[in-house]
């Protein structure tokens, strides 16, 4: 870098720490970017008329403390992705739920049909709606948490409170004429535009630190309970094809197959035998498929539990990779809905 | 276990999943057609209970129906004795039956408490 030439730096890659240590090293935004200087005083407008004012001190010392502390931020895009998770699991699940009554529907009326007498309690759906209705209820509330959490963080929280903060260095800077007027102060700050930005930045910089740390203390007094719900819920949904929604799916496939190889075991024609092996085969992939479209369910609500777990510790590559999980599970499970739903047409 | 679930009811299911694997094992070495078609008839009716309590899986908590487990739970070890070594249908019946009678008194407890709980 040439002596004296400046450097622009594209502002959508600083986030709010490295913005506030770059004001700090003394550069100035301009032009959406911010400018950097080898004489930074040429480039702050009125600054190097108060080299010792106390404002802008005051103002360079909060964003020195700012830097310090409020440097571990919530990262809004594993945020945002985490709360998508949580809405498409909330899709997947519903679908999920309604292959798994499908299923047994047929189950139940094929053992009530076998009974001498007909009674209300042989027909039942074996995931009822009041049921389904909690599950709903609980993603609601996890969703509406992650969303509040996005505006937690959101950098279109801070825009009142520049606004207002904009009014308090208006005001500041009339209390200084004011005080220029009556001969109190001799040098008070005139009508500043560097102070003003001073000024309005602290105060920028000051409500999105409050709000990440608010972020950070929501995240991580509540990481044990959202880990309880989310990892309870994939145990509703089974750890493997045998326990869980998953086993009770096993059990009714395997109900449906048995009786296919009784069929088949009674059949002496050859091409009738045939017409059951395929029929097999077509209830053998419906069954995997379903087992696979619950597996998949149940990582990404795993999933989902780790990438909270790593946002309220401030881990974010590990929140990154429980995420990256979550979109894979989610396109997984999309596909494997898909194949399910084809296989299960005569 | 699931937090989520009633614990015994969720054991209970469970131990009902693994029974109906063996069985449809036990099904596949059948010598005999008698005893796979009682193999059959028994997965049905296992099935039917796993899906009464899957349904009712989300009732609250109970000491009474957690006093039912052990007995239940002992029941189901002979089953899988039956099902490993029976060669006749009837042994393979009256083994499930006797575990299956305890199961349905569990359910019959459960589904007094799944007003309760919204069911």
């Amino acid at each position: 870098m040439r002596k004296n030439q400046a450097t622009v730096i594209d502002e959508t890659e600083l986030m709010g720490c490295e913005r506030g240590d770059r004001l700090r090293q003394g550069l100035v935004e301009k032009d959406g970017g911010f400018r950097v200087a080898r004489n930074p005083a040429a480039h702050r407008p009125g600054w190097h008329r108060w080299p010792s004012s106390g404002i802008i001190w005051a103002a360079c010392g909060v964003v020195g403390l700012l830097m310090l502390v409020g440097c571990v931020t919530v990262p809004q895009p594993s945020l945002a992705a985490f709360s998508t998770g949580l809405t498409t699991a909330k899709t997947q699940t519903d679908l999920a739920f309604q292959s798994v009554n499908s299923l047994t529907a047929t189950e139940v009326v094929d053992y009530a049909a076998s009974q001498p007498k007909l009674t209300d309690d042989l027909v039942f759906s074996v995931l009822p709606a009041s049921s389904i209705a909690v599950w709903d209820r609980m993603f609601d509330v996890l969703e509406k948490y992650s969303q509040d959490l996005i505006l937690l963080t959101s950098p279109g929280l801070t825009k009142d409170y520049e606004t207002a903060m904009v009014d308090l260095a208006q005001q500041i800077q009339q209390t200084g004429q004011n005080l220029k007027a009556a001969g109190i102060v001799a040098n008070a700050p005139s009508a500043s535009p560097g102070v003003a930005t001073a000024v309005t930045e602290v105060g920028r910089l000051l409500l999105e630190a409050k709000a990440q740390s608010d972020a950070r203390k929501i995240l991580s007094a509540t990481d044990p309970s959202i880990r309880t719900i989310l990892n309870s819920m994939a145990d509703v949904i089974g750890g493997t094809s045998q326990t869980g929604i998953r086993g009770t799916v096993f059990a009714n496939w395997t109900n449906v197959k048995i009786q296919v190889k009784d069929k088949f075991s009674k059949e002496m024609d050859v091409a009738k035998k045939r017409a059951l092996v395929l029929e097999f085969i077509s209830y053998q992939n419906q069954a995997d498929a379903q087992d696979q479209v619950l597996a998949s369910l149940y990582r990404s609500l795993r999933a989902l539990a780790d990438a909270h777990h790593a946002l309220a510790a401030g881990k974010d590559l590990d929140a990154s990779v429980a995420v990256a999980i979550v979109k894979e599970e989610i396109t997984e499970t999309r596909d494997l809905y898909k194949q399910f739903q084809a296989n299960s047409k005569p | 276990m699931s937090d989520a679930t009633n614990n015994t009811l969720q054991a209970i299911h469970d131990l009902l999943v693994a029974d109906v694997g063996a069985l449809s094992e036990a099904y596949d070495t059948a010598n005999d057609s008698n005893l796979a078609s009682a193999i059959s008839t028994e997965i049905g009716e296992i099935t039917h209970r796993i899906n009464l309590l899957q349904r009712l899986i989300f009732v609250q908590q109970s000491a009474k129906l957690d006093g039912m487990l052990p007995k239940i739970q002992t029941a189901d070890a002979q089953v899988n004795v039956a099902i490993k070594t029976a060669s006749k249908a009837a042994d393979v019946i009256n083994g499930i039956s006797t575990f299956l009678g305890y199961v349905d008194k569990a359910i019959d407890f459960a589904k007094a408490l799944a007003p309760l709980a919204g069911l």
